[in-house]
């Protein structure tokens, strides 16, 4: 699941317990996955960190080195 | 009148003549500057000049749309014509075109209205950006501030993503089969998109980046292309064949790369909207629960104000009921006393009768039997002397 996916579930979420426009039960199981949500997006945030590589043809042997 | 004269007519057929007859004047091409540029009636009209000299020229059935102006260097190719009536000389323009980086313009015209024809830049050819880019491959220089902006830019929004460049010539007439080749190597290679870009530069310099090697390599590539060559008012062949344009290569770099701080935010904000609206909710909940709890309790109260008040009323008419008994009972106590007091014998006996004992029939005693008979003040006992009746 895509991070704007899941962000758009998010607000959607929100939006329902904002209203109050929700059983007691439904609203525990919608705040429950909004959690979810947000730990899922947060992890995605914090992933490693990106390498800046060059291509490399040496005879056809192509290799990737890092650049800078 | 000098017989060697000749009229004014003669004289400019006379030259007409020798203009119409001379080949070397055929289909000439001239080069020059465009100045006094004007159209009347579908004929355009300008002057073509260089340092020392200027030259009138007409182009008949001019079409509007092209893009000459005073200023540009052009290459007129067409005949010289002696107007008779005016006795001028005027240049009828069969073919204007660019000279020089005109020239180059006229290549790139032509070069776009042939693409386009073939539905290079069709927009429904045109692919979207990837959402979540991991790696972007970039067909660029190694030299110079163009992948340095790329890197700077992706890096200050987005940390994660790869950046592999593919490094090329940028300039120069092998340029072109080096961005191609670029191009058709990262289409088969683990990026996510790829990114064409080059520095601002003069047309020239920009000429690998409009040639139809480049067009085609982007035009049979799978992955999505933006292209950011030159600066923002340059527009390239490679610019129209690309699936976005970007305008310079650092609007491209932010064009792939998600903005991690504006998630995070985003992300810190819905986190504080959730919790909130969690805390409304059960805010909200408790409310209601308190709200039914007061209804109830009023309701409740009423229910036993009222049934206490019940509760009186049935005890006061219960009381009144037994008042109400006790006062007929007793009045009919009353009434069955002064009854009893009339059939008691003591009550009789005042009266002046007496009471024989023991004896209620004559047939029960003889003449001379005793009895005993209680009076109203005492008792006596008396003899039987006469007995009258049928015994």
């Amino acid at each position: 699941m895509s991070f704007k996916d899941m962000e758009k579930e998010l607000e959607e979420i929100i939006e329902k317990l904002e209203s109050g426009d929700v059983e007691f039960e439904s609203a525990s199981q919608l705040f429950q996955r909004g959690a979810e949500l947000v730990k899922q997006m947060h992890n995605k945030l914090q992933t490693e960190k990106g390498k800046v590589t060059i291509i490399k043809n040496e005879l056809g042997n192509i290799t990737e080195e890092n650049f800078n | 009148m000098n017989d060697k004269a000749i009229s004014v007519s003669r004289f400019n057929t006379y030259i007409k003549q020798i203009f119409d007859a001379e080949e070397l004047l055929f289909d000439i091409k001239i080069y020059g500057e465009i100045s006094g540029f004007q159209i009347r009636m579908g004929t355009a009209y300008f002057t073509i000049k260089d340092e020392n000299a200027t030259l009138p020229c007409i182009v008949f059935d001019y079409d509007c749309n092209l893009p000459f102006k005073n200023g540009d260097a052009v290459i007129i190719t067409g005949s010289p014509k002696f107007y008779i009536k005016g006795g001028k000389l005027n240049f009828y323009v069969k073919r204007l075109e660019f000279a020089g980086l005109g020239a180059l313009y006229q290549q790139f015209i032509d070069l776009k209205n042939k693409l386009e024809n073939k539905g290079y830049f069709l927009p429904e050819l045109k692919k979207p950006i990837p959402e979540n880019i991991k790696r972007v491959g970039v067909v660029s220089s190694s030299d110079g501030a163009v992948i340095q902006d790329i890197i700077n830019v992706v890096r200050r929004r987005n940390k994660s993503i790869d950046i592999v460049l593919y490094p090329v010539r940028v300039q120069g007439n092998d340029a072109q089969f080096d961005i191609a080749k670029g191009i058709r190597f990262f289409d088969n290679y683990n990026v996510d998109l790829i990114i064409i870009a080059r520095g601002g530069g003069s047309m020239e310099d920009l000429q690998p980046f409009n040639t139809e090697t480049v067009a085609d390599a982007i035009f049979e590539t799978n992955k999505p292309i933006v292209s950011a060559v030159g600066h923002e008012t340059d527009f390239s062949i490679c610019d129209f064949c690309a699936d976005i344009r970007a305008s310079t290569p650092s609007v491209a770099a932010e064009l792939v790369s998600l903005n991690t701080i504006e998630m995070k935010q985003r992300l810190t904000m819905n986190s504080t909207r959730l919790n909130q609206s969690i805390d409304k909710y059960v805010n909200s909940v408790i409310k209601y629960l308190n709200d039914i709890t007061t209804l109830l309790n009023i309701k409740y109260e009423r229910y036993l104000d009222f049934i206490i008040k019940d509760i009186v009323r049935s005890k006061e008419k219960f009381i009144y009921a037994s008042s109400y008994y006790l006062e007929s009972t007793e009045h009919n106590l009353n009434l069955k006393d002064g009854k009893l007091t009339k059939l008691n014998p003591a009550e009789i006996l005042k009266l002046g009768y007496a009471c024989i004992r023991n004896v209620d029939s004559i047939k029960k005693i003889e003449v001379g039997d005793s009895i005993d008979a209680i009076l109203k003040d005492g008792e006596i006992t008396a003899v039987v002397k006469t007995i009258k009746g049928v015994k």
